[in-house]
């Protein structure tokens, strides 16, 4: 950091080039660029997959829900917008969405109620202990996000985790973890804010 | 100032958990350019970074099957 920077902002500098690297690769994906499209694979797909496995627990649907998220990213990159997110976001929401209506039809079939959902996550903090192999692989926001989500409290974390992974409403994660709504909408609230505070001094 | 409920409101936006009333409440509340709409912005980014917490390389097979099934597919219309 150069001296009278603020702290953060060379983080902040990466975090928006990344983002402008990431726009400019879609941009080219909508012009049918199929480079473009394999490099913008390269970078988005670990944590699109490992998101789509934390949520659908069964690797072959994770697998069919990310195809269809990158195939959705190819057909309509010509209608992505920067000022109203990164194509990160976007990525992440596409297969979010679809892995969770999943979840939920599989729900609806075997009748299950939404608190036998996600029983256990456990996901965020069995992945904040990973071996250093598996942390160098995926490189540095890997290892920044996972920092950032261990510095909230667990059960910031638990809130969120179950929000982000196991698709659940606040009423349902209250229910589930037999807290009072209220508390659970600021453990929610709380961590998410902690983390894009996190996030900024770290990406 | 954003008050509690307005930042409540964009976390469960950023979650995916707003439902439509409540996005079109904050939509409202949020025009471009204010407060609020970049706090909403800055949450929902947050939010989607908390991929990487469960990032795993995929199989390599699915690398060839994506670039297979969109050499498939039409390409992309051009921007209009």
């Amino acid at each position: 950091m150069t001296p009278g920077e603020a702290p953060g902002a060379e983080a902040r500098a990466v975090a928006q080039e990344r983002d402008r690297i990431d726009a400019q690769l879609l941009n080219r994906v909508a012009e049918g660029d199929r480079e473009a499209f394999a490099e913008l694979y390269d970078r988005f797909a670990p944590p699109l997959y490992g998101a789509a496995i934390q949520i659908l627990r069964d690797t072959a649907e994770a697998q069919d829900v990310v195809q269809e998220a990158f195939l959705t990213l190819w057909e309509k990159a010509a209608t992505f917008e920067a000022s109203r997110g990164s194509a990160f976001s976007w990525a992440v929401t596409l297969v979010r969405n679809r892995s969770i209506d999943r979840v939920r039809m599989r729900r609806r079939r075997s009748e299950l109620l939404a608190e036998s959902a996600p029983e256990d996550l456990g996901y965020l903090a069995g992945r904040l202990q990973a071996g250093g192999d598996e942390n160098a692989a995926l490189g540095d926001e890997a290892r920044a996000v996972r920092a950032a989500v261990a510095m909230l409290p667990p059960e910031q974390q638990r809130a969120l985790e179950l929000a982000f992974f196991g698709g659940l409403t606040q009423e349902e994660i209250a229910r589930k973890l037999r807290e009072p709504l209220g508390t659970v909408k600021a453990r929610i609230r709380r961590g998410l804010l902690r983390l894009r505070d996190s996030l900024a001094d770290r990406l | 100032m954003i008050d509690e409920q307005a930042e409540e409101m964009a976390c469960l936006r950023a979650l995916g958990l707003l439902d439509d009333d409540g996005d079109a409440h904050l939509c409202r509340s949020a025009p471009p350019g204010s407060e609020l709409e970049r706090l909403a912005r800055e949450l929902a980014e947050a939010a989607a970074r908390l991929a990487h917490a469960a990032a795993i390389p995929p199989p390599p097979h699915l690398r060839d099957r994506v670039l297979s099934a969109a050499g498939r597919e039409t390409p992309p219309s051009p921007r209009r």
